[in-house]
């Protein structure tokens, strides 16, 4: 796993913010997003969540995404371009390969996609667009596709108070990378184990817990960095602990209950990795509902 | 294992301080070694494992060996009650076996107590009397014994110049107990109970080598967190390093490389710290040379 360096991540990085691709695969080698302090999600409780891969061979993945339409998945843009780290003209990917269907990345069904659509000010600024997102048409629809709803302006506003509970889910490194503190420790514990590929390349689908920051006070953290947070993000964290997305989560979903099982997905995993101090950022959805919906339907 | 009753006093739960002992038997936290190296056998020959009964293999606390029929280890150790406060009483010696002889605690000889004494200054107030030493008197001497030097107010000064290199040993765990993060962490490593138990209660004696800090500064460190050491505690840490000791380590010797038999002068017990690993707050040892003529007196008069 290689680090994302670039114009665009020197703050980012200073801040040990990067974005969350992970992967061998593209000739770019960007990293990505995991879920840190979490657990294994139960097969069928998030049957929307998507890897994406880089071929058809490939059982990794480096991003996540959501299925929001039987031949639509909504994931991050800077899963979906060529080098996240471009500033300007940017330059979409020519294919990806979804997975759906399982907890277990190396177990999904998978299909190709036909078209990729990044968010125009994406294409134009890169992460400082502020509108990391980007929709994947597949070859088919999914037979059955169970679709998350989208939440918008009304609902995000009902479920996004500050301090709210809201889950991430994702295939990303258990750890951050940045903070060797206990690699050692592990080692101990695993001596002979590839410690690595199990920290950032779990198997199975993690989700995790975390709470809304309002933007107000996730501004005035980041202010110092020069990192720009906009009203169509939003700022999650737990507090005194690490637990939240990590390189390789990115794209993938942060919802928020609706009760009875039911969840609607609030955000995109753009920035950040499980860390005591900083928040991560996501896209918010409902700031993009238009932009979906007339993808979708142009397209 | 369950928290140490020093973990009840309100300050001192949100930073995470802590006695350094472990341990089903006791019900106290102790102290073990974050980002060591395994000990080599036979270097620090003094090193002894504290045991709940000659069945337990795990122990709860470190100690050394002084003398044929006496170890040396800390009070909390061997107390029950209050840690910030009083009064406490000592366990039954029944309780209590010491192993020597491996660095391995599943293969140590082990030998039961016939008394255990706690320092008065524990006694009354717990980690707050600053007197966090303790004996043991075995039931039997050790043959031919690998006894440390323990360091006198003159060698003490001589050898533990501030920022001298300082070792603590132990079979305390790998990294904080208490970290909840890392404990999310175990099931995708491996089988979670043995992942666990690699990681609190590691079967080989470990060392770390830390640097000494002067008093003045320690205090200064310990200031924002209301917490201080008096003159009779060590302080030591590398700034902004993880290496540390940590729950399990308790009652374990600090000491300093030393113109002494086998080279080494044991200056310090292992006592308390906030947070294993912490890169900010140092750990804090008793220091032995405060508590010469209570040790020797408690060795003559037994």
């Amino acid at each position: 796993m290689t680090r994302v360096y670039g114009p665009a991540s020197l703050f980012l990085l200073a801040l040990g913010l990067l974005c969350w691709l992970q992967g061998p695969a593209s000739a770019e080698d960007a990293d990505t997003e995991m879920i840190v302090g979490g657990t294994v999600a139960p097969e069928g409780k998030y049957p929307w969540q998507v890897r994406l891969y880089t071929s058809m061979d490939d059982d990794k993945g480096r991003c996540g995404g959501t299925i929001v339409a039987d031949q639509w998945v909504l994931t991050a843009a800077h899963c979906a371009v060529v080098d996240p780290d471009a500033t300007a003209d940017v330059v979409p990917l020519g294919a990806i390969v979804v997975g759906y269907g399982s907890t277990d990345r190396t177990k999904t069904t998978k299909i190709e996609s036909e078209k990729i659509v990044v968010h125009p000010l994406y294409l134009q600024q890169g992460i400082a667009g502020n509108a990391d997102l980007a929709l994947i048409k597949l070859k088919r629809p999914i037979a059955g596709a169970k679709a998350v709803q989208l939440a918008d302006a009304q609902l995000n506003k009902q479920l996004l108070t500050p301090g709210a509970k809201v889950t991430v889910t994702g295939w990303g490194a258990l750890w951050n990378p940045e903070d060797q503190s206990i690699m050692e420790m592990l080692s101990q514990l695993t001596a002979g184990a590839d410690l690595d590929e199990r920290l950032n390349y779990p198997l199975k689908l993690h989700q995790v817990d975390i709470q809304v920051l309002d933007n107000e006070s996730c501004r005035s953290v980041f202010q110092p960095s020069n990192i720009s947070i906009a009203d169509s993000d939003i700022c999650g964290m737990s507090p005194a602990s690490r637990k939240n997305s990590c390189y390789g989560d990115s794209g993938g979903p942060l919802v928020a209950s609706l009760g009875s099982r039911k969840f609607a997905q609030v955000g995109v995993v753009s920035r950040g990795c499980g860390n005591q101090q900083l928040p991560n950022i996501y896209t918010r959805v409902s700031s993009f509902s238009d932009w979906i919906h007339e993808t979708m339907g142009a397209n | 294992m369950t928290r140490p009753r020093v973990l009840v006093a309100g300050l001192v739960v949100l930073l995470g301080v802590w006695c350094q002992s472990q341990g089903a038997a006791l019900a106290e936290d102790t102290e073990m070694i974050v980002n060591g190296t395994p000990a080599p056998e036979g270097k620090y020959p003094w090193q002894v494992r504290i045991y709940s009964s000659m069945e337990d293999e795990r122990g709860f606390c470190g100690g050394s060996i002084i003398a044929s029929q006496w170890v040396l280890t800390a009070s909390h150790c061997l107390a029950k009650g209050e840690a910030h406060g009083g009064p406490n009483t000592a366990v039954d010696p029944a309780d209590v076996v010491v192993g020597y002889g491996s660095i391995d605690r599943t293969k140590t000889t082990k030998i039961p107590a016939a008394k255990v004494f706690v320092h008065q200054g524990y006694l009354s107030k717990g980690l707050d009397g600053k007197a966090d030493v303790a004996l043991i008197k075995l039931a039997r001497p050790i043959a031919n014994p690998d006894t440390v030097t323990l360091a006198d107010p003159e060698t003490d000064k001589k050898f533990l110049t501030p920022g001298a290199k300082v070792t603590v040993t132990g079979w305390g765990a790998l990294w904080s107990p208490f970290d909840k993060d890392v404990e999310a962490l175990m099931p995708d490593l491996g089988p979670q109970q043995e992942m666990m138990d690699k990681w609190q209660f590691p079967r080989e004696l470990r060392e770390v080598e830390i640097d000494s800090m002067d008093n003045d500064t320690c205090n200064a460190t310990f200031q924002s967190a209301r917490l201080s050491v008096a003159q009779s505690e060590i302080c030591a840490m590398i700034k902004g390093s993880t290496k540390d000791s940590c729950q399990g380590d308790s009652g374990g010797p600090l000491v300093v490389a030393a113109d002494v038999p086998r080279g080494f002068l044991q200056v310090g017990v292992v006592s308390w710290g906030t947070m294993c690993g912490n890169r900010v707050t140092p750990s804090v040892f008793a220091r032995v040379s405060s508590f010469s003529d209570w040790i020797n007196d408690t060795m003559q008069n037994n």
